[in-house]
């Protein structure tokens, strides 16, 4: 597949029209997105975990993870929460705003290179964004060699993302389990931080499994802790990392990580290849 | 059952893997296989009991009641994990109340002979008590993750256009 590599001039953004939007949680929707251009959105690919940059103008540009692919007569997929003035513009605009766009960019989750592997996919809040494409991936692989297993937590269970899907993805032969930090005693689901749930696969076979961490930074370090207990290399490990990405190929280095630029050596990460930078304080 | 099979049952679960064979033979040897239906509950807060208890099988929530507030869930806990450690450590008043989530099963190790097998036998009382504070600074750890409420935000309303 390729990965849609971005127009020559990285700087010109392409109009993009809101096709829909889909209310997830509080704060929390999925923007289905289309190309004004109609050659331009048949050509439109990408890989699972890459972003792209979102532009409007007279507000600001920002990078956001596509969350999927396929919807509303092949539209894409961002799943953006409010968080800062262009979040909040991006809501008020609704079905049929215009915006501009430039990507994708980014590395990504290494579906391909690592099929026939179990997959373990580790998620926190909305954090589950940019995996939701490995598991549709996993779920529409001619034949899958290996099992996949859904780990996610969320703070309450009102705030799991995409819940709605979890059943569908668990019928489909995903291994699905949630986790939240708060809950009345109603909840008969899990409680506690989702490392737990890692901790507790049983089977898992090491040199057979790939795990895959998005989420909060202090999340995804004890998951990366309870992989490595489990007996996985760290060559067998990848997570996402988030920086003020500005440029989005590597030359204004404000996402600079140690030798990296995150907007285009990352956001994906092999954790061999980021470990001497993941946990130190002020990258 | 059989200590044997017992043997076998914790030998697979994490609580128990990396014990030597020899401890790990006294433990079941101590131990039976305790069965709790999903609802019902294995102990409450506040109450005496003289179990440890290694989940088997299934699943139990821990329980804190605040005033005001009722029920608080705390955590769950799976195949693998310890339960009512206080029994061992704490003089056996619960700190939480447990109840099965799912059809479930425990290995309880009676307390007491647990404690004796320690003072008497130096090599079991270190490989136990080492297996318990491993599980014990994990939920440590576990607890402040929790505590660091890293999901939490204050989100605003969306504005949804026309559709």
């Amino acid at each position: 597949m390729s990965t849609g590599a971005a127009v020559a001039n990285p700087w010109l953004a392409a109009p993009i029209e809101i096709a829909g939007v889909t209310p997830e949680l509080a704060g929390v929707a999925t923007y289905h997105m289309r190309f004004r251009d109609a050659k331009r959105h048949a050509q439109f690919r990408f890989r699972p975990g890459q972003f792209n940059m979102l532009y409007l103008p007279g507000v600001g540009e920002i990078a956001i993870s596509l969350s999927g692919a396929g919807g509303l007569g092949g539209t894409w997929d961002h799943t953006i929460r409010v968080a800062g003035n262009v979040t909040r513009a991006l809501a008020d605009l609704g079905p049929g705003g215009s915006l501009g766009l430039r990507g994708p960019y980014g590395s990504w989750w290494p579906v391909e290179e690592t099929a026939g592997a179990d997959l373990v996919v580790v998620a926190g809040g909305i954090g589950l964004a940019p995996l939701r494409p490995v598991l549709d991936a996993w779920l529409a692989a001619p034949k899958r060699l290996g099992r996949c297993t859904l780990l996610y937590g969320g703070r309450t269970p009102d705030t799991l993302l995409y819940a709605k899907q979890h059943a569908r993805w668990a019928d489909a032969g995903v291994d699905v389990q949630t986790t939240v930090d708060r809950a009345d005693v109603g909840w008969t689901g899990n409680v506690g931080v989702v490392p737990l749930l890692l901790d507790r696969i049983r089977p898992l076979v090491p040199k057979n499994t790939v795990l895959l961490v998005c989420g909060p930074e202090v999340m995804m370090r004890y998951a990366v802790l309870s992989g490595l207990a489990r007996g996985l290399a760290k060559e067998q490990i990848w997570v996402s990392l988030e920086r003020n990405m500005q440029c989005a190929v590597g030359l204004c280095g404000h996402c600079q990580l140690g030798p990296a630029f995150v907007c285009k050596d990352g956001p994906i990460f092999r954790y061999d290849k980021i470990e001497p930078y993941f946990d130190v304080e002020g990258l | 059952m059989d200590s044997k099979v017992l043997a076998d049952v914790l030998a697979k679960l994490r609580f128990s893997e990396s014990l030597p064979d020899e401890v790990l033979q006294r433990v079941a040897a101590a131990s039976k296989l305790e069965g709790y239906a999903a609802g019902s509950v294995l102990f409450r807060e506040g109450m005496q009991n003289d179990v440890l208890m290694v989940v088997a099988v299934g699943r139990v929530a821990l329980d804190m009641h605040v005033p005001g507030r009722g029920e608080v869930r705390i955590l769950s806990l799976g195949p693998g994990d310890m339960v009512a450690w206080s029994a061992l450590l704490g003089g056996g008043r619960m700190t939480t109340s447990a109840v099965a989530l799912d059809d479930t099963q425990v290995v309880a190790i009676s307390a007491a002979d647990a404690q004796a097998l320690c003072e008497t036998d130096p090599t079991f009382g270190y490989h136990l008590m080492r297996q318990v504070a491993m599980a014990l600074a994990h939920r440590l750890v576990a607890t402040r993750l929790q505590l660091l409420d890293l999901f939490a935000d204050t989100p605003p309303a969306i504005p949804q256009g026309p559709d």
